[in-house]
């Protein structure tokens, strides 16, 4: 995946209405796919973004180029990933519930032009 | 499960053995050590020489620990037998077993004793639909452990088995040559624990087992912390004191620390097929236990509030704003071959989720966590409006979406042939139950007060007190049987009265939705011989032609359900009522010895003169726990008024006193005194006479 269908896919991926703990809330998440390729995404104000910073992750989650798209996307259940372990998480599980339930009310919108 | 099994358990831990504390599973009964909906032992057999053991007694320890006494076989009665064994086993997260053999002869003993194991790593729902595994057993001998293991794809578990001593490994199986000393003993420890294999590889979970006595200890220290911090029940009626501590017992057994919530309790379901996280069970168990131990309240109201419908999603029944009705974390759920994780199959949970909210809220002044809730309450508002009613009829209907797993009853008596009319047809779908109406009117009546005292929104409060008032209105209209004089069991999808006279119309008394002219007729029917059985209200009535004593929702009596009813008689006045069906289910659970199950036969009291078991009941089961608890809430007339607690008893002669000490609350800690007054003609079973 590359930076620019990565950042797509996050702009697309919106949550109109969110519990207020949600919105408040500031994670950093480093998904690592596979030894060679890693991507830092902030859940800040609601929304999942890229992150531009150097910040340390709060939470590190590993899965393959294909989960992790399938869990963005909405195709894959965050939840059910982790139990059949195609997604390992590393870090405080309180982290982890944010964007499970942040991906729960998110849907993507359709991508316009 | 028989009667000749032996569970002991810990959250959603459990084992369950026969008398000699094996296990040797099969697929009718459900025996093993449990843990996250799968099975990690179905095989844990001593041999002695060969030979299955006998059986001596049994010493229940605690919820958590049992002891069993037994003896090789020796052939005859008349020749004593120079050995016997101890088996103590211990639950916490895995299963430990302290074994001691010890030689009674005057002479040194040689013997060979042999642990066989296995594990299917079976899900719950494969045990009850007797499916069969896709993935691939191993086992390995592994630094001085037995593994056991089972991978699909990356899901991976695994049971981990040491011993103390060392034994010779075979396959599948533990052996030891020993040799006691005259008048000596022999002893090893064995540990089993449970692995999810990807958590422990993530730092979760790992060695659990590592601490085992830290933990037990602390773990005892804070069983006594839980029971001290529960109310006192002093009673001239022994047997109450017996119930109620059990009830207090059980339900510390049954908290469920959730591994995405670990710093607060729930009540799991019951035991063996409910050992987790249910909207309707853990609303009503918490509402049953608020005036005891109102934490387990505050857990499940966030905890509900996390899981929270937050989309539709027809595979799990999902909506935005639905109380999730059952989560799982079994091998199925997680490859989605069944739609746990969570289901949203219950159009109940909602309503009573916001009940909950008030209730908790009144006993206890927690003004915060209810503005914490706002969002989530407001979304069960909604959801109620929006996609519980689902044609626009205004009234809450269901009908699953998913065909194919989904559960085709969604209202607490969710075995599918529980709704049906007098002459035995099944209703057709979707599906109205009267008890669902009471709790949404109840729902909306206690969302204004709340909208009123804590949101500080006037508007919602308003437009929900008129929702309320023509619901009640249009209810007792449309579901009233004028010729039968009862409320119909539900509408069906062509909105016909479904005819059956059930116990749901008991609460309809609870919920405040029936109008004060129709409250009597009700009253005389669930008291009445068709229902009563003189241990409790029935499910379904006799004559009606789905009637069966011992059918699952159509003729056996719940104690949660006769709890709720007796609430609800009492909150409508009737207290004589109230004190006679809360005496028959409390003499009911004197002959359970204290533990009323999930569920007993519907045969009449004069017939049987006990109560019959019924078979397939769980026990120790949550809201059956919870059940006496909320009776002598009512037979104490236990109501919290602003900042005090009214305390208004109505108890029936036979009891001559009943004390509750600290009662916790928004006053602090407050005790309540009862004395018998009410004349029933009759001593409570279990009195001296």
């Amino acid at each position: 995946m590359t930076h620019d269908t990565l950042s797509a896919l996050l702009e697309r991926l919106q949550a109109p209405i969110l519990p207020p703990t949600l919105q408040a809330a500031t994670v950093r998440y480093r998904f690592t796919l596979g030894s060679s390729e890693a991507w830092d995404i902030l859940l800040h104000q609601g929304r999942l973004a890229l992150d531009q910073t150097t910040g340390r992750p709060d939470c590190l989650v590993e899965c393959t180029a294909e989960e992790f798209g399938a869990v963005l996307s909405g195709q894959h259940n965050l939840l059910t990933s982790f139990m059949r372990g195609d997604l390992r998480i590393q870090g405080p599980l309180a982290a982890a519930k944010l964007l499970y339930t942040f991906l729960r009310y998110a849907h993507l919108e359709e991508a316009h032009g | 499960m028989t009667t000749e099994n032996v569970s002991i358990l810990d959250g959603n831990t459990f084992v369950v053995t026969d008398r000699r504390g094996d296990i040797d599973a099969s697929p009718t009964d459900p025996q093993g050590l449990f843990q996250d909906d799968t099975r990690f032992l179905s095989q844990w057999v001593l041999l002695v020489d060969d030979r299955r053991l006998n059986v001596l007694s049994i010493e229940d320890l605690h919820y958590y620990e049992a002891q069993h006494f037994l003896v090789p076989g020796t052939g005859t009665i008349y020749v004593d037998s120079p050995v016997s064994i101890i088996r103590r086993h211990r639950v916490y997260r895995g299963l430990s077993e302290h074994l001691t053999i010890m030689n009674h002869a005057g002479e040194p003993k040689e013997l060979q004793v042999r642990l066989t194991v296995d594990a299917d790593f079976a899900d719950l729902f494969e045990i009850k639909d007797q499916l069969v595994k896709r993935g691939t057993p191993y086992r390995r001998v592994d630094e001085g452990k037995l593994v056991l293991g089972y991978r699909r794809d990356r899901f991976c578990r695994e049971t981990w088995i040491t011993s103390s001593r060392q034994p010779e490994y075979d396959t599948g199986a533990l052996r030891f040559r020993l040799q006691i000393p005259p008048h000596g003993e022999w002893s090893t420890h064995f540990l089993v624990e449970t692995v999810d294999v990807n958590l422990t590889a993530a730092g979760v979970g790992a060695s659990r087992m590592a601490h085992l006595d830290a933990d037990h200890q602390s773990r005892v220290e804070e069983v006594e912390r839980w029971r001290r911090g529960a109310p006192t029940l002093a009673s001239s009626w022994r047997a109450l004191e017996s119930t109620y501590q059990r009830s207090i017992e059980d339900l510390a057994a049954l908290r469920f620390y959730p591994y995405l919530f670990p710093s607060g309790a729930l009540p799991a379901a019951g035991l063996p097929w409910f050992m987790a996280i249910f909207g309707r069970d853990s609303i009503i168990t918490s509402l049953q236990a608020l005036p005891f131990m109102p934490d387990l309240a505050r857990t499940t109201l966030v905890m509900l509030s996390e899981h929270q419908g937050a989309r539709r999603d027809d595979f799990r029944d999902e909506e935005p704003g639905k109380i999730l009705h059952e989560l799982r974390r079994g091998e199925l759920t997680a490859f989605e071959e069944r739609p746990h994780s969570p289901y949203f199959g219950s159009a109940d949970s909602t309503p009573l989720f916001l009940i909950l909210l008030d209730e908790y809220e009144r006993w206890t002044g927690d003004r915060p966590l209810v503005q914490d809730l706002e969002f989530a309450a407001r979304m069960g508002l909604e959801w109620i409006d929006r996609y519980g009613d689902r044609d626009g009829d205004g009234y809450v209907e269901y009908e699953r979406k998913n065909q194919d797993s989904g559960l085709e009853n969604q209202c607490w008596k969710d075995s599918w042939d529980s709704i049906r009319h007098a002459d035995g047809r099944l209703a057709t779908l979707p599906r109205a139950t009267c008890e669902i109406q009471g709790y949404v009117y109840d729902a909306k009546v206690r969302g204004a007060r709340l909208a009123r005292t804590i949101w500080q929104d006037r508007a919602l409060a308003e437009r929900l007190e008129t929702e309320a008032a023509d619901l009640k209105r249009r209810f007792n209209r449309d579901f009233w049987i004028a010729e039968g004089q009862f409320f119909a069991l539900a509408l069906d999808g062509d909105k016909h009265q479904v005819d059956a006279l059930t116990s749901n119309i008991g609460h309809l008394l609870w919920s405040g939705i029936v109008e004060e002219d129709k409250i009597e007729a009700c009253v005389r029917h669930l008291l009445g011989a068709r229902l009563f059985s003189g241990w409790g209200v029935r499910t379904m009535a006799e004559g009606d032609a789905g009637y069966n004593p011992i059918g699952y929702h159509v003729g056996t009596v719940w104690p949660h359900d006769n709890s709720l009813i007796a609430w609800g008689l009492r909150r409508c006045g009737y207290r004589a009522e109230a004190a006679h069906l809360a005496l028959a289910m409390l003499e009911a659970a004197t002959a359970f010895r204290g533990r009323l199950p999930e569920a007993f036969a519907g045969y009449p009291r004069a017939l049987t003169g006990w109560p019959v078991e019924y078979p397939t009941a769980c026990s120790p089961q949550a809201w059956a726990t919870a059940a006496p608890l909320l009776l002598c809430r009512t037979l104490l007339g236990l109501e919290p008024v602003g900042e005090h607690l009214l305390v208004d008893p109505a108890l029936p002669e036979g009891i001559e006193r009943i004390e509750l000490l600290d009662i916790p609350g928004r006053w602090g800690r407050a005790d309540a005194f009862g004395r018998g007054r009410i004349l029933l003609g009759r001593r409570p079973l279990g009195t001296a006479s």
